[in-house]
């Protein structure tokens, strides 16, 4: 088993590798397409062997674990692996089949999910924090890329720099973090690291955590440092951005939830950055929905809404309980198919009016009802509606909040709940409505390309997520022990 | 506190209610989900009758809910499928109203939440019961918006008449009665020894009727007069609160919402069989329909005076329970004012629709046909029964409804009415300036814009300032923590 681990990070690199050397089009369909699904084949057949047998842990290059390099995946590393295999094999389906890959596209996504793989694997904080800058480097390159494409806009080098500039600061924070942890514990495997952590300083105890929470803060989105998300999503292109979001997020996300909850134990060493956790996870919540109510182009708008929903998971963590660590797990896993089904039938209805401004989405509905569908469903789960998985992990988020902190946390909850409401249901809105007969004068007078055509494969991974949202939701009871498990792993 | 949350969607359970006039509610919103979907047939609408569907199960899931959770979903089924029924004629204006009711009901819906966090934490339950004191003002407030009590009655006035005919039939049976419900089972408000809840319906049935004088519009009228009905509703549902005979109250709040909803969607099936027939709403150009509509006038003859409360009808009835749950003369009053105005307004209603010759041209009138005409007749056969038999629809009290000095204070309000009526025709006629809509939602906006531009100001800041930002954060957390 311990082999399979290795393949685990390797597989998608080596996939990359060949991807970038394959230069027919059909060719790089079919190893995105083949490569990806047989990925997530590998992915959950670890996942169901980690959920029968326990945690792996393998070594690298026989050197046993203070010296060595370690690898482990438990069940909650298994859960974030599912979501990854799936995410990707997701990804490169929809970018296939709507508009192929641009030149690059593909071998960046597998270097990525590999980057990702070694996140979730990594047994000590030195690994951890090269594949972290490994997968900056990728999700940089994603997303100045549409600037080299035909389709390409002036904005996405420019995104992509910034993105990369932040990404180094961050990783530089993250390094001296490590450094601090290092130097009083004289380790960088996580378990040793745990055993020892309450002999460490207070002082460099706290700027070790709060280096911890900065670094990866910039990379999720915690509100002073979310603004680069808007502008790098619109630049990446909502199909990219479905994975950055949807899927790549998240890696971060276990990271710090990793490094804060095990090795650095917070919740007995340092209580109160979870109190300042949940409050800047009530400021995302807020602001997030705010700025987005603002927006005009959609994948501007969903960024700001993953800024607003990465709050929802800062405050269950932040509530310090198990029940909140499970609300937070939960919620990442919701998160990750309701963006993603968003991100990815908005693609559909974004080029289906050859505009990313919602306010031209008039006749969308009627154009391409079953993406129109999917969107609604993603929708009525992120806004949080009883029966989808939404109004699941918000309840929990809610209750473990309300726990701990009383009732303002479930008032930020319900006011974000409103104002996404609000959003959403105007976009609906104006898919649903018809064109006047001027509009459609006018557009076929200026319109020298017809309405794209999309292969019905376009047209099955929103749907397959929307649907889930709802599955998760209703399924709730059988989804639920496996984040439970997932959370004992941590807490 | 609790070691495990409640798990929504796999521990609740479903049921029937148990009391005999909440079973009454339920077995009429079966009744009428049915009748009026029988009613829309004619429409050839699949797309709203896929809606209606979903909108009676909304209302039925509300009713049958053994939990909170339970019943935010029958109210979020309700929200979404009406949002579907308004919106069928997908232009501008509907639209509009279709996205301000979503938005009102999901602040509603919030409010709701918020309330079942609170009163979960507080008591370990979500069962359906009296809110703990403390969740009970988040409680009001959603229910308050979702019965659409004065001044939060913008979204029912305004989006009900932006409906198609048939469908507005169906929007006025369910939402506004399930708040009423959820009243009934979870408010108990008491401040200051007063039934508040009371006290709100009261004045609000008294104000509505006054906003439904002055329309010209005959949906909008209607939708008016929903808004006063509930208002006795909710006097009576609201009596709970501290009234040592509240259970009177609860039953005759309930009893009201069986009636209101057979009378009303009667009222809805006339105007929806006329309008399209005149190609218009505005009740100021019809006229003159009585010689050619006899079935439809004796109709909406027997709803006026059901909904006005003339003695064998079954307005009289749950108005009488009414009267005989509270000894508070002054809330008893303001209801007889509100039945006074109610008569005067359904006697305009009757005389400018089917009395008053027409001063244009008539369109071709005629009854609408059997599969219209057999709900209708279904419904006026059940205000009579209802009014008859009252003690077979809500069978908890055994009040004595047609004592000789009941039925005489029931029939002054309408006959003061029809004094007035007498008198001052003229006056109630000409003196009615039609009431300007609120869109709020774009004038937030407007008041709003100026932060936005601040905000969005503040994201297209430079790298610069962000690794600033960066580092300020980084120190203050760490100098926070240690």
């Amino acid at each position: 088993m311990s082999a399979v681990l290795i393949w685990l990070i390797l597989a998608p690199i080596v996939l990359a590798l060949i991807a970038a050397l394959i230069d027919k089009t059909v060719f790089r369909w079919a190893l995105a397409g083949a490569g990806s699904l047989g990925y997530a084949v590998l992915v959950s057949m670890t996942v169901w062997y980690v959920w029968g047998q326990g945690p792996v842990h393998a070594t690298i290059g026989g050197w046993s674990v203070p010296w060595g390099i370690g690898l482990r995946v438990d069940e909650l590393s298994a859960l974030f692996y599912l979501l990854l295999g799936l995410g990707l094999a997701g990804a490169m389906l929809f970018i296939g089949s709507t508009r192929g890959f641009n030149r690059g596209e593909s071998p960046l996504l597998f270097l990525l999910a590999g980057a990702g793989a070694g996140i979730l694997a990594a047994a000590d904080l030195f690994n951890l924090f090269v594949f972290v800058e490994l997968a900056a480097v990728c999700t940089a390159a994603l997303i100045a890329l549409k600037g080299a494409g035909p389709e390409g806009r002036r904005d996405s080098g420019a995104a992509g720099f910034l993105y990369l500039v932040l990404a180094s600061a961050s990783g530089m924070i993250l390094l001296v973090s490590i450094m601090l942890i290092y130097a009083a514990t004289g380790q960088l495997n996580m378990d040793e690291i745990a055993g020892r952590i309450h002999a460490m300083a207070p002082l460099p105890y706290a700027a070790a955590a709060a280096g911890v929470v900065a670094a990866f803060g910039v990379k999720i989105g915690l509100v002073p440092l979310h603004f680069w998300q808007a502008r790098a999503y619109a630049a990446a292109g909502s199909a990219q951005a479905a994975f950055l979001s949807g899927v790549a997020m998240k890696l971060y996300l276990y990271a710090m939830l990793r490094i804060l909850g095990h090795p650095l134990a917070v919740a007995q060493q340092a209580p109160a950055l979870l109190s300042a956790l949940l409050v800047i996870g009530a400021v995302n919540v807020l602001l997030g929905h705010i700025m987005a109510l603002a927006q005009r182009d959609l994948r501007r708008l969903l960024a700001f809404s993953s800024v607003a929903h990465l709050g929802y998971i800062l405050m269950g963590f932040g509530a310090g309980t198990r029940l909140g660590l499970v609300a937070a797990i939960l919620h990442v896993v919701n998160h990750v198919m309701m963006k993603t089904a968003l991100f990815w039938s908005g693609h559909v209805l974004c080029r289906q009016t050859r505009s990313a401004d919602w306010r031209r989405f008039r006749g969308c509905a009627e154009a391409q009802p079953l993406i129109f569908a999917a969107f609604i469903v993603a929708s009525l789960a992120i806004v949080g509606v009883p029966l989808t998985g939404g109004f699941a992990s918000k309840w929990l988020v809610s209750v473990a909040a309300f726990e701990q902190f009383g009732l303002w946390p479930v008032l930020v909850v319900a006011m974000g709940t409103i104002i996404s409401a609000v959003y959403y249901a105007r976009i609906i809105r104006m898919c649903l409505g018809r064109h006047s007969t001027q509009d459609q004068e006018r557009s076929r007078a200026t319109a020298t390309v017809t309405a794209p055509r999309f292969v019905v494969a376009a047209r099955v991974p929103p749907t397959l997520a929307a649907v889930a949202c709802l599955a998760v939701g209703m399924g709730i009871r059988w989804v639920l022990p496996w984040v439970e498990r997932a959370a004992g792993a941590l807490h | 506190m609790h070691d495990r949350a409640f798990i929504p969607f796999a521990e609740y359970a479903f049921g029937l209610p148990t009391t005999g006039a909440e079973q009454a509610l339920f077995a009429f919103f079966a009744l009428l989900g049915l009748l009026v979907i029988l009613f829309m047939l004619p429409d050839r609408k699949p797309g709203m009758l896929v809606a209606s569907l979903f909108h009676v199960t909304g209302g039925l899931l509300t009713l049958a809910a053994n939990d909170l959770i339970g019943m935010l979903l029958g109210f979020e089924l309700m929200t979404f499928s009406a949002f579907a029924i308004i919106i069928q004629r997908r232009d501008r204006a509907a639209l509009g109203s279709g996205l301000r009711y979503i938005v009102v009901q999901i602040i509603s819906a919030g409010l709701f939440f918020a309330g079942a966090v609170w009163h979960w934490h507080l008591t370990g339950s979500l069962a359906v019961a009296p809110a703990a004191p403390a969740a009970q003002p988040l409680f009001l407030a959603s229910i308050l918006i979702k019965t659409a009590m004065v001044p939060l009655h913008f979204w029912l006035v305004d989006a009900y008449p932006q409906a198609p005919y048939s469908g507005g039939v169906l929007l006025s049976v369910f939402t506004t009665k399930a708040g009423v419900y959820a009243a009934a089972r979870l408010l108990r408000v008491g401040w200051l020894g007063q039934p508040v809840v009371a006290w709100i319906g009261a004045v609000v049935a008294v104000v509505a009727v006054v906003g439904a004088l002055r329309q010209r519009d005959v949906r909008r009228l209607l939708a008016y007069h929903i808004v006063s009905q509930v208002g006795y509703m909710m006097a009576g549902v609201g009596l709970a609160g501290v009234d040592r005979a509240g259970d009177i109250g609860l039953n005759a709040g309930l009893f009201h919402a069986v009636n209101h909803i057979v009378y009303k969607a009667l009222l809805l099936m006339v105007a929806a069989a006329i309008c399209p027939l005149f190609r218009h709403d505005d009740l100021y150009r019809m006229g003159g329909a009585l010689r050619r509509m006899p079935k439809t006038f004796v109709i909406a003859v027997i709803a006026s005076a059901a909904i006005v409360g003339v003695p064998p009808l079954s307005g009289y009835a749950s108005k009488e329970l009414l009267k005989q749950a509270t000894d508070n003369q002054l809330m008893i009053g303001l209801l007889s004012l509100a039945s006074v105005g109610t008569g005067l307004s359904f006697i305009k209603f009757v005389y400018l629709i089917f009395v008053r010759p027409s001063k244009e041209p008539l369109p071709p009138l005629r009854d609408p046909g059997l599969l219209r005409l057999t709900p209708m007749l279904i419904l006026a056969a059940l205000c009579l029964f209802n009014g008859l038999w009252p003690a077979l629809v809500s069978s908890d009290f055994a009040a004595a409804y047609y004592t000789p000095k009941a039925v005489a204070i029931g029939l002054l309000p309408p006959l003061v009415a029809a004094g007035i009526w007498v008198v001052g025709r003229r006056q109630v006629l000409d003196k009615m300036p039609a009431a300007k809509a609120i869109r709020w939602p774009e004038w937030v906006e407007k008041k709003m814009g100026s932060s936005y531009a601040r905000l969005r100001a503040w994201h297209g800041i430079h790298p610069q300032t962000v690794f600033l930002a960066l580092f300020v954060f980084w120190i203050a957390l760490a100098l926070g923590l240690s």
